[in-house]
């Protein structure tokens, strides 16, 4: 039995594929159209998955939508009526692209796969979220709390679930309907703030921790948060009208106006601390957000947990890749256990409504849990591809690229072409201080890089981060980069243990480092001495484990910082030809494919 | 009728370009934005036929052409953050693949010569009906260098492939086949524009007065939002559309 899931139409588009109520991939589109949080029918990934795993459209059995489009549709039509008459824009661009194909949306997915439509089932957004985290967990009992900007109705569901014999029960506890949403405000927030809003979510948290929370009286008149549930005053907000920005006039009169799209920051993590009077304001008011959306995290949690009657949570939507709320969350008392599934995006939705078409179709949830925490689920990288290609970089072609357009003070030359990208090797060149790309095995489910499509540098040399975040990543400044770390390293630099409780295994909790580490950890460490960790699985990773082992031989310290292998504004790379056309095309020194090293070279130095 | 189509086509979008380049500066990002655009889409199309061409000669060079085509993209993207209007939207619309391993890669090159044929009549234009702006033309001047490069370079693997004149002439015919159909569909579309927006005026404004107090409830909004507590046991996991 062959079932596929499927989630798109609003972000992260992507399918997975179930064989016998085993999870055996899920990829997302937009790793093979290069549009970042592509949002179209995930026809590439299918053929992918298709592909990879000997299948034909008439191997599929049954197909699934992870949302509800009636549902969605009703929605839509309510909320640009709802503000009626000042929403005509929005109700035409809407119900043209509704009427016109959306509402479609399950006869087009028998189309695709050319199946009949009893073969295509869908189910509720949160649901399938919830699904995912509870069965991925393994709890036998847990509330689950999903908080998006917006599912089918709600943008935020609380559920309790319990396994019943081979079953799995699920209680819908409370909701919050759009547009009561409380991660739509820190989208707001997050395009008030001149990023894009539903994309640069990690910037703002990034900038809260150069602020304080001064705000808050302001704030609280736009987010109140009581003790047992937040309301919003959509006076300050235009989220019925999707056309105008999200803040609305009265925003700005509280907060002065917006910060410009690409105005610079005057200061950045490693070198410059001294903010500005006006970026001052703007770090203040991410503060003011960040910590008004963990209280009302750590609220929702609460109650969730109150309604379930238990200590366990599973957490997922995309609100959940805020790693300093899921600290927050984490350190509540009410809270033994915690989890949060390696997507717990969009991206992983197609996962959850596979999950429940399996349990529907009565398969055991024991069988169905099996991959499920397993963050390497994406497509493979065999450098096969490339292999010829490698061997022929140093031909006239590629140097006329590379000495015209790569660097401007540099004439870039492919100095060796290694056959032995052993761990200990790229722990060579990383102990060096050069800037590694890894590209190996299955890619990484979720926006997270996690050793398989990594771009990898010493934790101590700041310089190799300046290097990354602006010829590279082309991203700012104070945003800092993720450490990679044993648990045996863990345990010796960190000050709280938020790992010890909980799965660090997909970078989702932060850690404070022990002072006397700051040296050691500086460029994977931020301005308030904290760190998104991940704690390298032996088990699930075992070259990226090997790596860490042989850097605590060669430096003294099994970490490395870890950022994913990616240009600005493009998707984590897939392939080895990604891989390569990144590494030629940015400032990065060795690239590691499979079993091959390549190493590029400045020609000063090349004697 | 076909022919007809096409050359009024580019007739009318040729003159609104140049009025757009010409007279409207606050328009330029817009136009530099879709070139932009355009050379990344490019890009990605060699990207998906790159490992099905041979010799590995010629991958090499469109491997180097696909480089090219991502850095003009980066070129573009840089020309409008200097124009003084600004707006660089994300790229909104969808792939659709020309490669199919089927039927190989030829057909995607056929593609990829068409199009940049007139993306340099385009840049030409650019450059002829050009600013005073020096840098912008010296830029554009080196982009359409780099375009001629790789019209030729896509005729030596037509060549190479085996492909006779006729097969190539026959699916570039097809092409301007399908590109005429999309443009009299869309100028159907702008003909009929004002009869659906009416259409969706009356609607609006009927579901509005009828609605708009229930839709108001429905998204509670008439007063502060506080969650009941449901207790509501899921009873379908999934649902299926009845056939």
């Amino acid at each position: 039995m062959n079932t596929i899931g499927i989630s798109y139409g609003y972000h992260d588009s992507s399918a997975s594929l179930f064989s016998s109520g085993k999870l055996l991939a899920c990829y997302s589109e937009e790793r093979f159209t290069r549009i970042k949080h592509d949002k179209n029918f995930p026809s590439e990934a299918i053929e992918n998955i298709l592909e990879d795993f000997n299948l034909k459209f008439e191997d599929i059995d049954q197909v699934i939508l992870a949302e509800d489009p009636q549902l969605k549709f009703a929605r839509i039509l309510s909320s640009s009526l709802a503000a009626f008459p000042f929403t005509l824009k929005e109700f035409r661009i809407s119900m043209s692209q509704w009427l016109g194909k959306k509402i479609w949306k399950l006869s087009d997915v028998a189309q695709h796969f050319k199946i009949p439509l009893s073969k295509v089932s869908y189910a509720e957004h949160h649901l399938c979220h919830a699904a995912y985290s509870f069965v991925a967990s393994g709890f036998s009992e847990s509330a689950i709390l999903i908080v998006d900007s917006v599912g089918d109705w709600n943008s935020v569901t609380s559920y309790s679930a319990h396994k019943q014999g081979s079953e799995i029960k699920f209680v819908k506890n409370f909701e919050y309907p759009f547009p009561h949403s409380v991660a739509l405000f820190y989208s707001t927030v997050t395009q008030y703030l001149g990023f894009k809003p539903n994309n640069d979510e990690c910037t703002t948290m990034a900038l809260a921790a150069f602020g304080e929370p001064k705000y808050r009286t302001e704030m609280s008149k736009i987010l109140d948060i009581n003790e047992d549930h937040f309301s919003l005053n959509h006076k300050f907000l235009n989220m019925l009208k999707f056309t105008k920005p999200g803040f609305s006039k009265k925003f700005e009169l509280l907060f002065g106006k917006r910060r410009e799209k690409n105005s610079k920051w005057s200061f950045n993590l490693l070198d410059n601390y001294t903010i500005n009077p006006k970026d001052k304001l703007f770090a203040d008011i991410a503060s003011t957000s960040q910590k008004l959306f963990e209280e009302a995290v750590q609220m929702l949690a609460r109650q969730s947990l109150q309604e379930a009657g238990s200590k366990n949570l599973c957490l997922g939507g995309g609100a959940f890749l805020n790693s300093v709320s899921n600290s927050a969350v984490a350190s509540m008392d009410v809270v033994e256990k915690i989890y949060i599934p390696p997507d717990p995006g969009d991206g992983g939705n197609s996962i959850g409504a596979n999950i429940l078409l399996n349990l529907d179709l009565k398969i055991n949830h024991l069988e169905i849990s099996k991959a499920l925490s397993n963050p390497l689920m994406g497509q493979q990288a065999p450098s096969l591809h490339v292999a010829g290609l490698i061997e022929q970089l140093n031909t006239e072609s590629i140097h006329k690229y590379i000495e015209r357009f790569n660097l401007e003070k540099f004439s870039l030359r492919i100095k060796s072409i290694e056959s032995t990208a052993t761990p200990e090797a790229i722990a060579k060149h990383i102990s060096e201080g050069k800037i590694v790309a890894w590209c190996h095995g299955r890619a990484e489910i979720g926006p997270r890089a996690l050793g398989n499509r990594s771009i990898l540098f010493q934790p101590s040399r700041t310089d190799l981060a300046k290097i990354v975040s602006e010829r590279v990543k082309k991203r700012f400044g104070f945003r800092p980069y993720a450490l990679s770390l044993t648990q045996e390293e863990a345990n010796r630099i960190f000050i709280t243990a938020n790992y010890k409780k909980f799965s660090s295994a997909n970078m989702q909790f932060s850690e404070q480092i022990k002072p006397e580490f700051y040296d050691q950890v500086r460029a994977g460490m931020h301005v308030n001495g904290s760190t998104r960790p991940q704690i390298v699985n032996q088990i699930l990773n075992p070259p990226f484990f090997e790596l860490l082992k042989e850097l605590k031989d060669k430096t003294g310290l099994a970490a490395v910082i870890n950022t994913s292998f990616n240009e600005s504004n493009e998707p984590l790379v897939n392939t080895a030809l990604d891989a390569l056309i990144t590494f030629l095309r940015t400032d990065i020194k060795i690239l590691c494919l499979d079993n091959i090293i390549i190493e590029k070279i400045t020609k000063f130095n090349d004697k | 009728m076909i022919q007809f189509i096409n050359y009024f086509e580019k007739f009318i979008s040729h003159s609104l370009f140049i009025l757009l380049w010409k007279s409207a500066r606050k328009y330029r990002h817009y136009i530099l934005n879709r070139f932009s655009q355009t050379e990344r889409d490019s890009a990605w199309q060699l990207l998906q036929a790159l490992p099905s061409v041979e010799p590995l000669e010629i991958r090499l060079k469109i491997l180097g052409q696909l480089l090219e085509e991502l850095y003009h993209a980066d070129l573009f993207e840089s020309l409008v953050q200097k124009e003084p209007v600004s707006n660089n939207p994300d790229f909104q619309g969808q792939r659709n693949k020309l490669f199919s391993k089927k039927q190989g890669p030829w057909r995607c090159f056929v593609y990829f010569l068409e199009g940049e044929n007139s993306a340099l009549k385009r840049l030409n234009e650019l450059v002829k009906w050009g600013s005073q702006d020096v840098n912008l033309n010296r830029i554009l001047k080196n982009i359409i260098a780099d375009e001629s490069g790789h019209c030729s370079v896509a005729k030596t693997y037509l060549i190479n492939c085996g492909k006779l004149p006729e097969e190539i002439n026959a699916e570039i015919q097809d092409i301007r086949q399908r590109r005429a159909q999309n443009y009299l569909k869309k100028i159907m579309a702008l003909v009929a524009y004002p009869l659906t927006y009416l259409f969706m005026f009356i609607a609006y404004v009927t579901l509005g007065i009828f609605s708009f107090y229930l839709c108001q409830k429905a998204m509670r909004l008439n007063k502060k939002y506080q969650p009941k507590c449901l207790k509501q046991p899921i009873e379908t996991l999934i649902f299926r559309m009845p056939t």
